[in-house]
């Protein structure tokens, strides 16, 4: 739907200085949803959490401030932009939709997600994809543009997540105003030095992949977890999702290809067979 | 027919809340005085956090004048359990001042007596601190009728059962001045929601705020046992205080490392971690989990110690996995260090921080005149062992 077609509407979060509770603001956001309106920007958030849970409709939720924690929780049809951080527990269980953030997220984005994509600048926090899984064309996906801490796609069963490891601290043009597309300067992206994954990466993988830009040490692997040639499929693969990474969040698409990537998998579809115990019961 | 039913019985009730604990700190690390007003806001910001049967907060820097004799800040139900207090203060200690803590009326529907005592130990022949963790002890298990909220010196512990806006409100916590204060909001699920239940949990001058379960409570309970440490305060966290207190205090380990050594113990790093360091730390991170073995706590916790001794220090750290959450920051000049659940609780006083999420069993320590410990590097981060 093109942006003059919306039906837009604002709610403060904060009105007269007073919070609202997450249960009233996600009623209004209902609300606002069921009388028809499809571009709802929330003002001065600070830290509600289930911003945009479960809701099944394709709008688009713009969140300025920081959203709280499960953001997106069990949503299947909303784009959520979010203008400042988002706390931890981001796209809990996702079922679809596009959730964007223009700053930080902290641990366990998309634990158990469906389906979806998650696109963050900034850093992450620990457990990041745990337990994410896909079935047939339903497969989730999880940018970070930042680093991330460990246990990185823990037990993880499907899905995709890629780590950049760019670093937007002195790429933001006017730091006043909420980081937007606009608000990121493409040539001062820099990109951070060291490693951008920690310990105990893809520890317990049983499916999907992660693809981390540059090396990855063989000290940071979790158990079950091996390093994988990156082939031409993979970068068909990732093709689309950088090509969305690049727009959402102005970044050349050099940039994103440089260094190359390491594929991380895992070291077979059922790595744990034989630690438990098969006799009938 | 009967008439239609107002609610159903069939149903599951839909109206529970689930949350956790909130915790939070702010230290000034130019020893400024700041008012409780800033704290108290980060914890209503987390008020969906809470479930309103518990919170609390502790302060120091409070009595500048009487800074070399233990406060002892109680809460008490009727007169016949303060003069039962004071008759076993008397003769241990010398009662040098003792006031009613000023509350506000109207907050809370009932509340107790809240009363402080600054005191002197007697016994030359003990160490003094080891004489008030027994006397704190003993009021805590043995004087019906009182419970000693707090028992260091310059500092005191504000606590109830309320919400964290209503205890900071019956405390008048913004009218309180200290340079470092931690807070909790409590959600509790193991354990009751009462009085001496709230959090920060004190001894001596420490005081714990925990959010998470300490599921190895039994065994740590037993390793207390062995140094004279009774648990009775029907929750998790009085372990945390005690082991921090034992190791930290206790043990004689040379101050700089004190704590770190505790805060090892609590989270010890995996053996396979352990592998990866260079030969020295390797041997301190293995000798530590030898001795300390059953001083880890097990379970999802995040938590924030503070502590005066040997000098003003904030730590915030987690379990090996991080499964409660945990923000660092400090502000734009570098003079406030602030710890907390979630950053809006930060974003709310101060939004041009720099902050920094630590890593999953790595403590972040702030220490007076010290540089700050990130806990972003290896858990002995900063320390030149030899």
């Amino acid at each position: 739907m093109k942006m003059d077609q919306q039906k837009k509407f604002t709610i403060d979060a904060e009105p007269q200085g007073k919070k609202l509770h997450h249960k009233e603001l996600n009623e209004k956001i209902r609300k606002a949803i069921k009388d028809g309106h499809t571009w709802i920007t929330l003002n001065n958030v600070s830290g509600q959490r289930f911003i945009g849970a479960g809701i099944k409709e394709k709008v688009t939720i713009e969140v300025y401030g920081d959203a709280g924690l499960d953001t997106g929780v069990f949503s299947e049809g909303p784009t959520i932009i979010v203008h400042g951080n988002s706390e931890y527990l981001l796209g809990n269980t996702l079922n679809g939709g596009e959730l964007v953030v223009y700053g930080d997220s902290w641990d366990i984005t998309g634990m158990g997600a469906r389906s979806g994509k998650i696109f963050v600048m900034g850093e992450g926090g620990s457990r990041i994809g745990i337990h994410m899984k896909e079935f047939k064309d339903k497969r989730p996906v999880i940018v970070y543009g930042g680093r991330v801490k460990q246990y990185l796609g823990e037990y993880m069963a499907g899905g995709i997540i890629v780590v950049l490891g760019l670093d937007y601290s002195n790429a933001i043009i006017d730091p006043k105003k909420p980081i937007s597309k606009d608000n990121i300067d493409p040539k001062k992206i820099k990109e951070h030095q060291g490693d951008i994954v920690q310990s105990y990466l893809g520890a317990g993988i049983h499916g999907g992949a992660i693809y981390v830009r540059g090396t990855v040490p063989d000290k940071y692997l979790g158990i079950y977890a091996v390093k994988e040639e990156f082939t031409e499929s993979d970068k068909e693969t990732l093709k689309p999702i950088l090509e969305r990474y690049s727009e959402l969040f102005n970044t050349p698409e050099d940039l994103l290809w440089k260094n190359g990537y390491t594929k991380v998998r895992p070291i077979s579809s059922r790595p744990f067979e034989k630690v438990y115990n098969s006799t009938p019961i | 027919m009967k008439k239609s039913l107002t609610k159903s019985f069939t149903e599951l009730p839909r109206e529970r809340e689930l949350s956790a604990c909130g915790i939070a700190g702010l230290f000034n690390l130019d020893k400024k005085m700041v008012s409780g007003e800033p704290i108290a806001k980060m914890m209503a910001t987390m008020e969906e956090r809470e479930n309103g049967l518990g919170a609390g907060y502790a302060a120091y820097g409070l009595f500048p004048k009487l800074k070399e004799y233990y406060c002892l800040q109680l809460i008490i139900d009727d007169e016949e359990a303060k003069r039962a207090v004071e008759e076993f203060l008397n003769s241990y200690t010398d009662i040098v001042k003792d006031e009613e803590v000023s509350v506000k009326k109207g907050v809370l529907k009932e509340y107790p007596i809240v009363w402080r005592f600054f005191v002197s130990p007697r016994d030359e022949k003990v160490s003094p601190d080891d004489t008030m963790k027994d006397i704190m002890m003993h009021i805590n298990c043995s004087i019906k009728g009182a419970f000693c909220l707090s028992g260091g010196k310059d500092m005191a512990v504000f606590k109830g059962n309320g919400w964290a806006t209503e205890i900071a409100e019956f405390y008048q916590i913004k009218d309180i001045k200290a340079f470092m204060w931690s807070a909790h909001s409590r959600f509790p699920t193991n354990t009751p929601g009462w009085w001496g239940g709230a959090h920060p949990f004190s001894l001596l001058g420490h005081a714990v705020v925990h959010n998470g379960e300490i599921t190895s409570y039994g065994t740590n309970v037993n390793y207390l046992k062995e140094f004279g440490y009774e648990c009775k305060l029907l929750t998790d966290t009085e372990v945390l205080a005690y082991i921090y207190d034992y190791i930290a205090r206790k043990c004689n380990y040379p101050e700089k490392i004190a704590s770190r050594i505790a805060m090892m113990a609590l989270a010890p790093p995996y053996w396979k971690d352990i592998d990866l360091m260079t030969p020295e730390k390797k041997k301190w991170a293995t000798n530590i989990r030898i001795a300390h073995r059953k001083a880890m706590a097990n379970g999802p916790f995040s938590i924030i110690i503070t502590t005066d001794m040997p000098k003003p220090t904030m730590i915030g750290h987690s379990d090996r996995k991080k499964l409660r959450p945990m923000i660092a920051a400090l502000s734009e000049d570098g003079k406030t260090f602030y710890l907390a659940s979630e950053l809006n609780a930060i974003h709310t006083i101060d939004r041009n921080v720099k902050y920094w999420q630590p890593d999953p069993g790595k403590p972040v320590i702030a220490s007076l005149g010290d540089p700050i410990i990130t806990g972003t590097k290896d858990p002995l981060e900063g320390l030149e062992l030899a």
